[in-house]
């Protein structure tokens, strides 16, 4: 057989580290023999420190999700998933990606089924939070819109604000996680949280429905708090101008939690 | 009238930055509230990686050891023996980050670590032949002269080695050297990992690098598994790393030691008392604690 060029010879050893179970033969036939081991045995080192690594990043960025279901079955969806999407970027934190797609797609029938799925957006939300551009107390973007209202204010939700719509309450299991204490199951109930960060500080919020619907009005780009106020209050079916003025006393708390910031 | 080449210069010119540590997250909050004076440690060494687009505490961190310490950036996704091109992307997240970092040093692995837009996270070993040698010469300018300075590349530690490798990884990162003008960062626990894999003298090794082209020593842990030894990073430096360790500073005159830890990693102090060790050997540099060549038996 003639030798391989480089492309083919990565290639040939790059499919065989990645699939499971015996390695292809033209692999095999690439590798010195000799020694203790034979050539599948050591490409054998390198398949499985491939799949443990890449569980072991998941697991690092997945803990409530890990400790909630055990490390079998974490492994299993972790597995799963890198098949179904090897990575490709150079980081490994862009391989939890699409994590929570994953697990949603490949979810049984069930309403209850949807729990891993929602509990690894949730997590990815508190990681993608940990690494964004943060705001501070003391910057005057968050000092502004913790002021009082103003007409004509605008308000925007920082980079490092995640909102999301979810079917269980996350908030006691994450805390024990945080902890290092036993998962505690979650509540399945309808649960809008915002995940957001104030200094180095990440943390998960709960929200009632006008409080997250102004939130998403207020979008990245930013908008008049009253127009905000007003798609907020049709959202939640509230009158417009008791949501207002709940919005007004509000404001300067969600200012010091990183939720808000002027646009 | 002939001219003949200045003599090279030790370390590429590059500074022997003393006794350093890898900054990991375990260690931000002790870092943080101990005074810089109380570290312990000359420098630091980043994964690149883990610092990239990460504007959270890890950041903060970094800049307030960045004004304290010298810090080198140590990459692990270059892949500068791929077949697919080099990512720019990549390179320019490197030369981002070398911009607000200021590094002493860039480095990152002789390796591929991944084809055909995938990526295994892994250090893979290079078929070792004249074709391979020319292809990362080759792009090894190209990234020098994208960062606008000598890269700086690791012996990986290896569990295979190709069929249709032509000459020693040893005598592949001299030529590599001489000829892409790279330093080299010659990691004594890999030398001997991948010497006991593959049943090679690592004295024989070592003597075979060219010393000037010695940038920065790695030192760490490796996992005995029975057939093999794996470069886990989770343990002290074995006995049969030192001697080593002690040959290397010997042919280089003094030369930047970087201890890794990475898995169980322990108290920041205990990471100070390992590299004692290396500082320890280094200022005795005793003849008992030259290597036999017999060292490679064990494999």
């Amino acid at each position: 057989m003639a030798e391989p060029g480089l492309a083919e010879l990565q290639l040939w050893t790059h499919q065989a580290i990645l699939r499971g179970g015996a390695r292809p033969d033209k692999a095999v036939a690439l590798i010195r023999d000799g020694g203790g081991l034979k050539p599948d045995e050591r490409l054998s080192i390198y398949a499985d420190g491939y799949r443990a690594r890449l569980i072991e990043s998941l697991g690092g960025e997945y803990p409530a999700l890990k400790s909630l279901v055990g490390d079998s079955v974490f492994a299993l969806f972790a597995t799963g998933y890198i098949a179904a999407r090897p990575p490709g970027h150079f980081s490994l934190y862009a391989l939890g990606e699409r994590f929570a797609d994953h697990l949603e797609a490949t979810r049984p029938p069930g309403e209850e089924t949807a729990l891993p799925a929602q509990l690894a957006r949730i997590e990815r939300a508190r990681a993608e939070v940990q690494r964004a551009e943060g705001e501070r107390l003391g910057d005057r973007a968050v000092e502004s819109a913790g002021a009082a209202l103003t007409p004509g204010l605008r308000l925007r939700i920082p980079d490092s604000v995640r909102l999301l719509r979810l079917g269980f309450d996350f908030v006691p299991l994450i805390a024990a996680t945080d902890l290092g204490e036993p998962a505690i199951v979650p509540e399945a109930r309808d649960s809008r949280v915002a995940v957001a960060r104030i200094g180095y500080r990440v943390a998960v919020h709960r929200l009632e429905p006008w409080r997250f619907a102004w939130l998403e009005a207020l979008g990245r780009d930013g908008e008049a708090v009253e127009v905000a106020a007003a798609q907020a209050a049709r959202a939640s079916d509230r009158e417009v101008g008791a949501t207002l003025a709940d919005i007004a006393l509000w404001q300067p708390a969600a200012a010091r939690l990183g939720l808000v910031a002027t646009a | 009238m002939a001219r003949s080449d200045p003599a090279p210069q030790a370390r590429l010119g590059l500074p022997d930055l003393g006794y350093g540590v890898g900054l990991r997250d375990r260690h931000f909050a002790y870092l943080m509230r101990t005074p810089p004076a109380g570290w312990g440690v000359d420098w630091f060494e980043i994964v690149s990686e883990n610092f990239i687009g990460n504007h959270g505490y890890a950041a903060l961190v970094l800049e307030t050891i960045a004004a304290q310490r010298p810090v080198v950036m140590h990459g692990v996704s270059l892949s500068i023996g791929g077949s697919d091109p080099l990512d720019p992307a990549y390179l320019d997240s490197i030369a981002e980050l070398a911009e607000r970092v200021k590094p002493a040093w860039i480095s990152d692995h002789l390796c591929w670590t991944g084809v055909a837009g995938l990526n295994s996270h892994d250090l893979l070993p290079m078929p070792l032949t004249e074709a391979s040698l020319a292809h990362v010469a080759g792009r090894v300018r190209q990234v020098q002269d994208r960062l606008g300075r000598p890269l700086i590349l690791e012996n990986p530690s290896s569990y295979f080695e190709y069929r249709s490798s032509q000459m020693p990884e040893c005598e592949y990162l001299a030529r590599l050297a001489e000829i892409s003008g790279c330093g080299l960062l010659l990691d004594v626990n890999n030398v001997y990992v991948s010497a006991f894999n593959h049943g090679f003298d690592p004295v024989s090794y070592i003597e075979a690098i060219p010393a000037t082209s010695i940038v920065q020593v790695h030192l760490a842990g490796p996992s005995d598994r029975g057939t093999h030894l794996v470069d886990t990073h989770d343990s002290p430096v074995p006995d049969a790393v030192w001697p080593l360790y002690a040959l290397v500073q010997e042919r280089t005159g003094g030369v930047s030691t970087l201890l890794e830890w990475d898995a169980n990693i322990p108290p920041f102090e205990d990471l100070v008392a390992e590299l004692d060790k290396a500082r320890a050997v280094r200022a005795d540099r005793p003849a008992e604690a030259r290597p036999a060549r017999a060292l490679h038996a064990h494999g």
